[in-house]
């Protein structure tokens, strides 16, 4: 990450002769601290898949960008800070990972406000992203500074996962067995493999990630449908429920590590 | 009610979740932990220390007791926990289980647990479709500290036939699906005791408490006042509530929840 940072800076010195010279220093290290977070954002996705996505958008209320017909309206997300990039120009990098990774398709499945989000951002174009904390003149040179540099970024990413296994495979096949662990209040450690043997699988922690955030934007209803007195309508149910599919993956993350090290502890 | 053996046990863990006879047992880190008509169940990371409160008892009606007279600590696989001697801990099984509609449990303390005088359950009863992890109410009767290791094997899950006709539409219960040791969720004395016709009931700091009668004289008083004053009675009770002149733990607090 810090490689990235100054690679990037030490490309982007080079570029920033252009700008206006009394802010150079600190549009550098602007551009430099959006270079480490989008790294930052883009070597998640690739370590874990779509669920930092999920989270990106829930975490920083990014739906808010899409109006009540599910289009973008660009109300939220838009802003740049001095620390990072807009939230919507950062999902559209993490879209690309995505993409390249091969979660893209499969991530179509979903049934999501989060996917027709992120199906939006992706259609966006470069002359959409407008920066709002400099100056007009500056603003333009920034922003094609800094799209001079994400391509870096991103070899840089590839640089620093080479070799590394997405998981996207185990969680096309596992995903269905763990949402119906879940969809039955049951810790999705230890996975059945096939009915009538005593066979079992313990899911490594991307499909269990992914196959829990899938199932909590996309399935809840069906755990609530099992439990007397819950009303699938009302938030604070919701939210219970919620938060005990979070503590059921958190409990099925450290049983995988401990059966996967037993022995070793 | 026959006890399941372990060729029972296997046959339900064969089964898909979704089948309503399905057992769930997980993780089982050693298959050793099958008896022949027993499962040995293991102690878990997660402790709920109770604090002492600062009345001199722990008074089950009162609001706060569940979640504010525990010390939630976490002991990883590999550390361990001392618990002092006639001290007592509220502890989770490492396993998650999830019953059968037509299975109950029973855990039992270890014999050997049990003959360093230590109890590890004192409602061992688990319903039929239970699931999560089963809350210990670990007590060291001992005149001398005894440590903990979480993972270490602590009790005997005993696994029995009953005669359910079929599976209940859903799942109910007061604790459904916990991962760490749960607190008590206490329900208020009055209405339990008012069901088999007590109409009130002696408070140790407040004397006789009625309740329903209270409730019933506060909504009609109220009801005589206006919008203004309403606001105004609530605004003093939440003055006297900040300031402790009305404690959580009295009953009229209740009527005037924040």
């Amino acid at each position: 990450m810090l490689n990235c940072g100054r690679s990037s800076k030490k490309n982007y010195s080079n570029f920033s002769g252009s700008l206006y010279t009394l802010d150079r220093s600190a549009i550098t290290n602007i551009l430099v601290r959006w270079a480490e977070e989008l790294f930052c954002d883009i070597f998640a996705v690739r370590l874990v898949g779509f669920c930092y996505s999920f989270a990106f958008i829930e975490l920083f209320d990014v739906s808010k960008a899409l109006d009540e017909v599910g289009n973008l309206t660009r109300s939220a997300g838009m802003t740049d800070f001095d620390e990072y990039p807009p939230h919507l120009f950062r999902l559209q990098q993490q879209v690309a990972i995505l993409k390249k990774d091969k979660w893209w398709d499969p991530l179509q499945t979903v049934d999501a406000h989060y996917v027709d989000l992120l199906e939006k951002i992706d259609l966006m174009k470069e002359s959409d992203f407008n920066l709002s904390n400099f100056g007009p003149t500056e603003a333009i040179k920034v922003k094609a500074a800094f799209l001079n540099v994400v391509p870096l970024i991103f070899s840089e990413l590839d640089t620093v996962t080479a070799g590394l296994e997405s998981g996207l495979e185990e969680w096309k096949n596992v995903s269905p067995k763990i949402e119906s662990y879940l969809e039955h209040g049951i810790v999705p450690s230890n996975l059945l493999e096939k009915r009538g043997e005593l066979k079992f699988h313990i899911p490594s922690l991307v499909p269990l990630l992914n196959a829990s955030y899938k199932f909590y934007v996309q399935f809840l209803d069906k755990l609530l449908n099992h439990i007397a007195d819950a009303d699938v309508s009302d938030i604070k149910c919701r939210s219970e429920w919620a938060t005990k599919v979070q503590m059921w993956t958190a409990k099925a993350i450290e049983d995988g590590n401990v059966m996967r090290t037993k022995g070793t502890v | 009610m026959a006890v399941l053996s372990k060729h029972d046990i296997n046959e339900r863990r064969k089964l898909l979740v979704t089948e309503a006879q399905s057992l769930v047992i997980t993780p089982i880190l050693d298959e050793d932990v099958f008896d022949e008509d027993s499962v040995d169940l293991r102690l878990g990371t997660y402790f709920l220390l109770p604090q002492i409160p600062p009345q001199p008892f722990v008074d089950p009606t009162s609001p706060g007791t569940s979640s504010q007279s525990y010390l939630r600590l976490h002991t990883p696989l590999g550390a361990y926990f001392v618990l002092p001697a006639h001290q007592t801990v509220l502890g989770a099984t490492l396993e998650y289980i999830k019953l059968p509609f037509d299975i109950s449990g029973q855990i039992l303390t270890k014999s050997s647990v049990a003959r360093m005088f230590m109890v590890i359950e004192t409602a061992p009863w688990i319903h039929p479709l239970y699931r999560g992890c089963l809350t210990l109410e670990i007590a060291n009767v001992s005149n001398t500290a005894i440590v903990l290791y979480p993972g270490m094997t602590i009790g005997q899950l005993i696994l029995l036939n009953t005669s359910v006709p079929e599976e209940p539409p859903k799942l109910s219960g007061t604790y459904v699906g916990p991962v760490y040791p749960e607190p008590p969720m206490l329900r208020q004395p009055g209405q339990a005791l008012y069901r088999i016709g007590l109409e009130k009931y002696r408070h140790p700091l407040y004397g006789w408490i009625n309740e329903k009668n209270m409730a019933r004289q506060v909504d009609a008083e109220m009801a005589k006042l206006t919008d203004p004053v309403k606001a105004s009675v609530k605004a003093v009770i939440r003055i006297l509530q900040d300031n402790g002149a009305l404690p959580a733990d009295n009953p009229a607090s209740r009527l005037f929840s924040k």
